[in-house]
This record gives C-alpha cells, structure tokens and sequence, in this order.
C-alpha cells in the first residue's frame, strides 16, 4: 500500500501527511467528523425505534412505490447508524465521507422535487411522526447543503487523530 | 478509490442486514409495503380541537391503541384500551359498548396504527376517526387526561 507523503505527489490521493495527524487541521477534522456522527445518530436513532412513523413521512414525498418507500424506511436509518458510529471510532473514514455526501443529494434533490411539486411536508430527518411540521425548504436545503460541503470536504482530507488507534495504542496511522 | 466504493457498498449490505434482522425481531413494517396502502384509503381524521369539543359529548369513544403499559401511564381521560395485534379479540370485546350512535376516535402515537384500527372499525359500520397529532397532540395541550387506576 502506497503512502502519499505530500498532497500533489500523486493525483486524486486523499492528502495525507506524515506529521499531520495531529496538527490543528487533524484536530479540526477530527472535530468536524464527531459532529457530523452526532448528526447522522440523531438522525439514526429516532427512525430505528419508529420505523413507521419514518415511513409515512417518505411517502410524504410521492417518489416511491410502496415497497421502495418501507425498504428505505427500514435500511436508511441503520446506514446513517453505522456511518455515526465508524466516525466517531474512525474507521472506513472515507467511506463514510462518501456514504454521507450521496445522501446529502439525494435528500436534497429529494426535498427539493417534493417543493417543487407543491408538497408541504416535514423533511423527516430528524423530527418524525405526528408533532412534525412541515419544513422550510429554505432551511432544509441550506442546512443539507452544509452538511454536504462537510462530507465533501471530510471525503476529501484524511487525516487527524483516530481514536481506534488510541484504543490499539499506535502512533497515529497516515491513511 | 475502489476500496472506499467498497467500503460504502459493504456499509450499505451491512444496513441491510440490521434491517432485515431488526425488523424480524420487532415486526414494523412490511417489506412489500401493503401496510402503506392503508394511509391512501380514505380514513377520516379529527383534529385535536374538534376531538377536545367531542370529548364532552357522551356519545364519544376513544380508543388508545398504545398498549397496556402506556396506557397505565397515561391516556385521555375516559379512554379505553384497544391494543394489541388482534384487532379481532379486542373488538369482540368492545363490540357491545359500540352502538351505531357511537362516535369512536381512535388515537396512538404512530399514525399507521390508528389508520389501521380506525379502518377496521369503519369496515364493520362504526363510525371511526383518527385523531391527528395523536397522544402528544393531546396531552401537549393539557387536555383531560388520565392515568390507570389498578382495582
């Protein structure tokens, strides 16, 4: 497995540097994918113990046949589980960087179709079942697209402290 | 860049997997999703406002379709327990107390499950609605309440 030592050595690798794992910038990183978990497990959590309030607020939209809807409702809450809890461990960073910025557009291209449409719905992102109003799309949109701006920026800057090194006891890994 | 593809294909098989796992364990929805068709059926709904004018009247039911212990917990005053996977057992039971002048409100705290109850009711000729906002909708605006009373 290569190291890519400098940003620039070799195109398209995520910028690593040998001495950067812990420099203020790892640290924000660091910072900035602990946030983004925190994010991703509100979002997580409230979905996996009302699986069918989560589903109503998808069929909210009027994008999917029934089937399509309830699968989404069941699987998206756990991927948004996993993607918070390897963040804050710090594995498959990348990863989950990826996994976060798909879904950031597609939520956004999502909500912004229901919009268009006419529909005034709640986003069901992290408020679901019946006390849920509908949502802003000024500020769905605006929120979403700062998240995806962090995933984007997390996708591609790789480095800073990892806490599943600090449970190995090793000097902090460059990739 | 191909191991991080892998990586976000292998967390989307393993979201599946927790899925299917959890939703065996704790049956919530239906793959297939013919559950949901029972939200485009033509169930009628009340408002809050309106169920706290009905709640006066005498000829008005509710119907708490949350289970025994949130029931203990609380519930509109007057409420009675209508619960349980069998929607069958529980309106043989009730079936006596269901005049046709009965109006029935049913309530929950996810809306599928009071549709679901409230098309039940309607199929055999009551007059059911779904109370919008459900249990937090009520009780958020300190309307009559009730907690269970062990004889």
């Amino acid at each position: 497995m290569e190291r890519a030592p400098l940003a620039g050595r070799n195109r398209g690798d995520p910028v690593t540097r040998e001495t950067s794992a812990n420099s203020p910038a790892g640290w924000g990183l660091f910072v900035l994918r602990l946030g983004m978990a925190a994010v991703f497990l509100a979002a997580a959590i409230p979905k996996i113990t009302a699986p069918a309030s989560f589903a109503v607020a998808v069929s909210n939209y009027k994008m999917m046949p029934p089937w399509g809807v309830n699968t989404l409702a069941l699987v998206l809450p756990w991927l948004e589980l996993l993607i918070g809890v390897f963040l804050v461990i710090g594995i498959w960073r990348r990863a989950c960087a990826l996994a976060m910025a798909i879904l950031m557009l597609v939520f956004i291209a999502g909500f912004a179709s229901a919009t268009a449409r006419g529909l005034d719905i709640a986003c069901g992102c992290f408020e679901i079942g019946e006390h849920a109003k509908a949502s802003s799309p000024v500020r769905v949109v605006a929120r979403d697209l700062s998240l995806l701006a962090a995933s984007l920026l997390l996708l591609r800057f790789d480095f800073g402290p990892r806490p599943l090194d600090w449970l190995r006891r090793r000097e902090p890994a460059t990739r | 860049m191909r191991r991080t593809l892998l990586q976000a294909a292998a967390m989307l098989g393993i979201a599946f997997m927790a899925a299917a796992i959890s939703n065996a364990v704790r049956p919530a929805l239906h793959w297939r999703g013919d559950d949901l068709d029972l939200l485009r059926h033509k169930v009628p709904r009340i408002t809050v406002e309106e169920a706290a004018r009905a709640h006066a009247t005498a000829t008005t039911l509710f119907l708490d379709i949350r289970g025994a212990t949130e029931f203990a917990r609380g519930h509109i005053a007057g409420a009675v327990e209508f619960g349980g996977a069998d929607l069958q057992s529980a309106y043989d039971e009730l079936r006596d107390f269901l005049g046709p002048e009965i109006e029935v409100i049913v309530y929950g705290d996810e809306i599928l499950g009071a549709v679901r109850a409230a098309e039940f009711l309607g199929a055999r000729g009551h007059s059911a609605k779904v109370l919008e906002g459900g249990w937090r909708g009520w009780s958020e605006r300190h309307l009559p309440v009730e907690t269970a009373v062990t004889p």
